[in-house]
C-alpha cells in the first residue's frame, strides 16, 4: 500500500510544482500576508498592539482559504480520476483503494499545509508586534490544521460518492454551508418565535451546542480573545481530527461499492421532460427561430419545470415581502416591501447568475462542441450573446421579481418625498437606491468573473470567484463609490476577456 | 439539394475546384504545422487525405472549415476565399471533428432540429432534412433516443446526420472511422459511397488506408507538414518505377514453377510469397504484352486458378512516402 501511495504523492507534488497557477496562488497569498503587514505598521502609528489585529486577519484569511480549498481542491481528489477515466487503470496497477485514497488526499493535504506554512514567519511578526501570545498562534494553527484535515476529508468523502467534479464541489458546498449556517438560521428562528418560548429556544440551543464547539468560525475568536489560556488541543482539534478519520474510513468503506459501477456518461437529463413522456409539455419541444436561446434556456438552465418552479419561489418571496410590509404598521409599507424583497431576491438571483456563469460556456468546452457551434453561418459574438440571452430567459422570474423590488424603492421615495417627510429618511432611501447600484455593480461583475475562470480553469470557478472577490471586497470597501466603477470596469474588461477566449476555445 | 443553384453557378464560370489549397503554412508558436501546402479537390469527389500523427492533417482541415484563419498561403473553398467570404463557405459545408462533439443530454431529434434551426430552415423544412438525414445516416428508429445512451457507432451516425443538415456540398470529416467496429466501418462506407452519389464532394481525413484505397477518387499524402503525394488514387496505386507485378496463383504446389516462369520471355524476376503456390512476377512491358505474358503462362501447362496484376497497396506508397517515427 506504501509504494502507491508514495507513488501517487509523488506524481501529485511533482505535477503542484509545474503548474503555474499554484505557484500564482502562492504569490497571491503572500502579498495579501504582505499588505496585512503594511497597514499593521501603519496602525502601530496610531494605536497598540497592531499584532493582533494583523494575526485575526491572517486567520481569517486561512479559514476562507481552507473552506474555499474544500470546494474546489479537496473535493476533485477522486472525481477528477473518474472524469479522465483513469480511475480503473490506477486500480489495475495495484494501487490499492486505501493507498489512492491516501495518495489523492494526502497531497492536496500536503499543498495545502505549505501554503499555510508560508505565514508562520508573518505570525511571529505578530508576536513581536505586540497583541498576541504564542500559545495564541500555535493555538490557531492547530485549530486551522485540524480543520483543513476534517475539510479535506469530508470533500475525499464526496469526491468519491459523487460522478463528477462539480457535483463534489456542489455537494462539499452544501455540507459546509449546512454546517455553519444552518445552525445560525435555525438560532434566528428559534429567536424569533419570541420569550414565549423559552424553553424551546433552549432546546434548540442545547442540540445545536456541540456545533459550536466543533466549528473553526467559532473557535478562532475565542483563542483570539484577550487573556486566553487554555489547552490548544481543544474540543474543536479531537472532534475535528476524528472527523475526518471517520469520513475518511467512509470513503474507503464505499469506495468499491461506488467506484466500481460509476460512469461519467449520464443516461438520463434531470429535470427536463423526454418528448415521449406523459409530461412533454413541459419538455423542450421543437428548437426555436432563435436555436441557440432554446438550447441553452433548455439544456443549461434547466428550461420550463425549473422556470415554472422559480416563478413560484419568487412569487412566494414577494408575497412574504407583502405580507411583511402590511402588517408592520408603517407609515411608507413600501420600505418594508422593498427591504423584504429586495435581498432575498438579489441573492437568490446572485446564486441563480452564479450557476448559470459557471456552465453557461463551460458546457461547449466540456463537450468538445464548441467547433460545431463556431462552425454555424454566424460570428462567435453572436453566438455568445445568443447563449446569454438563454440565461436570461432563465432569470427572469428573478429579474421580474427584483425589478418589483426596486419600483417599491421608486414608489416610497416618491411617496416619502410628496409627504414632506424629513431630510434623513429621503437620505436612507437614497443611499438604499445607491446600495442597490453598487451591488448590481458587483453582481455584474462577480458573474462576469465566474464566467471567465469557467473557460481558463478546469474546475473550481466558482470558489475562485468568491475568493477573488472576497479580498477586493475586502481592499475597496472603504472607497465604496470607486469600488462601484472598478467593478462596472472590471466586469467591461472580462466581458472582452470572455469573448477572445471564447473565440480561441472554438479553434481548438 | 437546395444549393444545386449555387453550384451549377460556380461550376459555370470556374473549373470544377471545390478546395484549392496553394502555398499554405501555419506555425503554432514554435511548431510548424504546415509548410507549404498546396493541393486541389475536385467537385464531386470522394478525396482522401491521409498522413502519419502529427502531419498536419487537422491543422489543413480546420483552415478548410474556417476555424482556423491561413498565416500565409491561399485557401478558396468553392471560389470562396477562407478569410474574406466566410459565412458564404459555412453555409455551404459540414465539418465533423475527430472528436464527439455533442450535446449529450438531448435526443436526436432535438440535437439536429436544434441545428437545422440554427443553419435558419423553418420548421417545415427542417420537418424534411431530418427525415431525409435520419434515413440516410438509418437513424430514423432511435430518433427519440437521449445522444448519450447510444452506442459509439451509432453516435457517430448522428454526428454525420449533423454535418447533413445543412445540406452541404462539401462534407469534411476528420477520421470519421476511428474507434468504430468493422461493421460500423463498413455501414459508414457505405454512406459515404451513397452521399457520392449524390454529389457531395468528400473530403476524408482516415487512417484506415484499406478503406480508403476502395473509396477515393484522388488522396493527399502529407508527412511532417509537406505534401508528398496529390493525385488521382489509381495513378498512386499503379505508379511503378521499372516493370507491372502480376500476381499468380497456381492450383498445386510445384517446386520448379519458379525457374519454369523465370524462362518466359519478358519475365525479369520471380518472387515467391509466403502461399507455396503464389508469385509475383515482374514484367518488362517493352518486350512484349499482358496477353503475350497470359498466353506463355498457359503454354507451360501449370494449372493457373488466379492471374492479375499486384496493384500497390495503399499501405505500401504511404510507407514509401512517409518518413519513419511520430512527430
Amino acid at each position: 500500500m506504501l509504494g502507491g501511495t508514495l507513488a501517487l504523492l509523488q506524481h501529485s507534488l511533482q505535477l503542484d510544482g509545474r503548474l503555474f497557477r499554484h505557484h500564482l496562488y502562492r504569490l497571491i497569498f503572500v502579498a495579501v500576508l504582505y499588505l496585512f503587514v503594511i497597514i499593521a505598521t501603519g496602525q502601530s502609528l496610531l494605536m497598540g498592539a497592531p499584532g493582533q489585529w494583523m494575526f485575526v486577519r491572517i486567520a481569517q484569511l486561512d479559514f476562507w482559504f481552507i473552506s474555499l480549498a474544500g470546494i474546489s481542491y479537496f473535493a476533485t481528489a477522486i472525481s477528477e480520476e473518474k472524469e479522465t477515466e483513469s480511475l480503473g487503470i490506477l486500480r489495475m496497477a495495484g494501487i490499492s483503494p486505501s493507498a489512492l485514497l491516501m495518495g489523492k488526499s494526502t497531497s492536496r493535504m500536503i499543498v495545502a499545509c505549505l501554503l499555510l506554512s508560508l505565514q508562520f514567519p508573518f505570525a511571529l511578526l505578530a508576536i513581536t508586534l505586540g497583541g498576541v501570545t504564542t500559545l495564541q498562534v500555535f493555538s490557531v494553527f492547530l485549530a486551522l490544521l485540524a480543520y483543513t484535515a476534517f475539510v479535506a476529508n469530508l470533500a475525499l468523502f464526496c469526491s468519491v460518492i459523487t460522478r463528477r467534479a462539480s457535483s463534489a464541489s456542489v455537494m462539499m458546498t452544501v455540507a459546509l454551508g449546512l454546517f455553519f449556517f444552518a445552525p445560525v438560521l435555525v438560532r434566528l428562528l428559534a429567536n424569533s418565535v419570541g420569550s414565549s418560548a423559552v424553553r424551546f429556544v433552549r432546546a434548540v440551543e442545547t442540540v445545536l451546542a456541540p456545533q459550536y464547539e466543533t466549528s473553526a468560525f467559532s473557535r478562532l475568536p475565542e483563542i483570539m480573545a484577550t487573556g486566553f489560556a487554555e489547552s490548544p488541543l481543544s474540543f474543536q482539534v479531537l472532534s475535528n481530527l476524528a472527523a475526518a478519520f471517520v469520513f475518511f474510513v467512509f470513503s474507503r468503506i464505499v469506495f468499491d461499492r461506488v467506484t466500481r459501477y460509476h460512469s461519467v456518461a449520464s443516461t438520463n437529463r434531470g429535470v427536463l421532460m423526454r418528448p415521449t413522456g406523459s409530461l412533454k409539455i413541459l419538455g423542450p419541444r421543437r428548437a426555436w427561430k432563435s436555436a441557440l436561446i432554446w438550447k441553452d434556456f433548455h439544456f443549461v438552465t434547466g428550461g420550463k419545470p425549473l422556470l415554472l418552479l422559480k416563478s413560484l419561489l419568487y412569487g412566494l418571496v414577494l408575497a412574504l415581502a407583502c405580507v411583511a410590509g402590511f402588517t408592520d404598521g408603517s407609515s411608507n409599507p413600501f420600505i418594508s416591501i422593498a427591504l423584504w424583497s429586495i435581498w432575498p431576491v438579489g441573492l437568490l438571483l446572485l446564486i441563480e447568475s452564479t450557476l448559470m456563469a459557471s456552465r453557461v460556456f463551460r458546457e461547449e468546452v466540456q463537450l468538445n462542441a464548441l467547433s460545431s457551434l463556431m462552425l454555424l453561418p454566424t460570428g462567435p459574438a453572436r453566438i455568445a450573446y445568443a447563449k446569454v440571452a438563454g440565461c436570461l430567459v432563465a432569470l427572469s422570474p428573478g429579474l421580474i421579481a427584483l425589478t418589483a423590488g426596486v419600483a417599491c424603492i421608486v414608489i416610497a421615495i416618491i411617496i416619502e418625498t410628496d409627504s414632506q417627510a424629513t431630510v434623513s429618511a429621503s437620505f436612507g432611501l437614497f443611499v438604499a437606491g445607491v446600495g442597490v447600484v453598487a451591488s448590481l455593480a458587483f453582481i455584474l461583475f462577480f458573474v462576469h468573473l465566474v464566467a471567465y475562470l469557467s473557460l481558463v480553469v478546469k474546475w473550481g470557478s466558482i470558489p475562485m470567484s468568491i475568493g477573488i472577490s472576497v479580498v477586493l471586497v475586502a481592499f475597496l470597501c472603504f472607497m465604496w463609490p470607486l469600488a462601484v466603477f472598478a467593478f462596472l470596469g472590471g466586469a467591461v474588461g472580462l466581458h472582452f476577456m470572455i469573448g477572445s477566449r471564447f473565440r480561441q476555445l472554438g479553434m481548438q | 439539394m437546395s444549393n444545386n443553384d449555387a453550384l451549377e453557378a460556380d461550376t459555370s464560370g470556374s473549373n470544377g475546384t471545390a478546395i484549392d489549397v496553394r502555398g499554405l503554412s501555419h506555425t503554432f508558436k514554435n511548431h510548424r504545422a504546415l509548410a507549404g501546402v498546396s493541393f486541389q479537390v475536385n467537385r464531386q469527389e470522394l478525396h482522401g487525405f491521409v498522413g502519419p500523427n502529427g502531419a498536419g492533417k487537422t491543422t489543413t482541415l480546420k483552415l478548410i472549415c474556417t476555424l482556423l484563419r491561413p498565416q500565409s498561403g491561399r485557401v478558396r473553398v468553392f471560389q470562396h476565399d477562407v478569410v474574406r467570404e466566410v459565412n458564404q463557405i459555412r453555409k455551404r459545408i459540414g465539418f465533423m471533428p475527430d472528436h464527439f462533439s455533442m450535446y449529450r443530454q438531448m435526443t436526436v431529434f432535438e440535437y439536429l432540429d436544434f441545428f437545422g434551426a440554427a443553419y435558419g430552415f423553418r420548421l417545415s423544412e427542417r420537418n424534411r432534412i431530418i427525415k431525409d438525414v435520419l434515413e440516410l445516416t438509418d437513424m430514423d428508429g432511435r430518433k427519440d433516443d437521449l445522444i448519450s445512451g447510444l452506442s459509439r457507432g451509432m453516435q457517430q451516425r448522428v454526428s454525420l446526420a449533423r454535418v447533413l443538415v445543412n445540406d452541404p456540398d462539401l462534407l469534411l470529416l476528420d477520421e470519421p472511422a476511428s474507434g468504430l467496429d468493422p461493421r460500423a466501418r463498413i455501414e459508414l462506407m457505405e454512406i459515404l459511397r451513397e452521399l457520392r452519389r449524390m454529389g457531395k464532394t468528400i473530403f476524408i481525413s482516415s487512417h484506415i488506408l484499406s478503406e480508403l484505397a476502395e473509396l477515393c477518387d484522388s488522396v493527399t499524402i502529407i508527412d511532417r507538414g509537406r505534401v508528398k503525394y496529390s493525385g488521382a488514387m489509381k495513378e498512386l496505386l499503379s505508379r511503378t518505377d521499372e516493370h507491372p507485378v502480376y500476381k499468380l496463383t497456381l492450383g498445386v504446389e510445384s517446386e520448379t514453377a519458379a525457374d519454369k516462369l523465370r524462362a518466359v520471355h519478358g519475365v525479369t524476376d520471380v518472387e515467391a510469397t509466403e502461399v507455396p503456390t503464389e508469385f509475383l512476377i515482374s514484367y518488362d512491358w517493352t518486350e512484349t504484352d499482358t496477353n503475350a505474358l497470359l498466353a506463355a503462362l498457359l503454354e507451360l501447362g501449370m494449372p493457373i486458378v488466379g492471374f492479375s496484376e499486384d496493384r500497390k497497396h495503399l499501405n505500401q506508397a504511404f510507407m514509401d512516402l512517409t518518413e519513419r517515427g511520430v512527430r
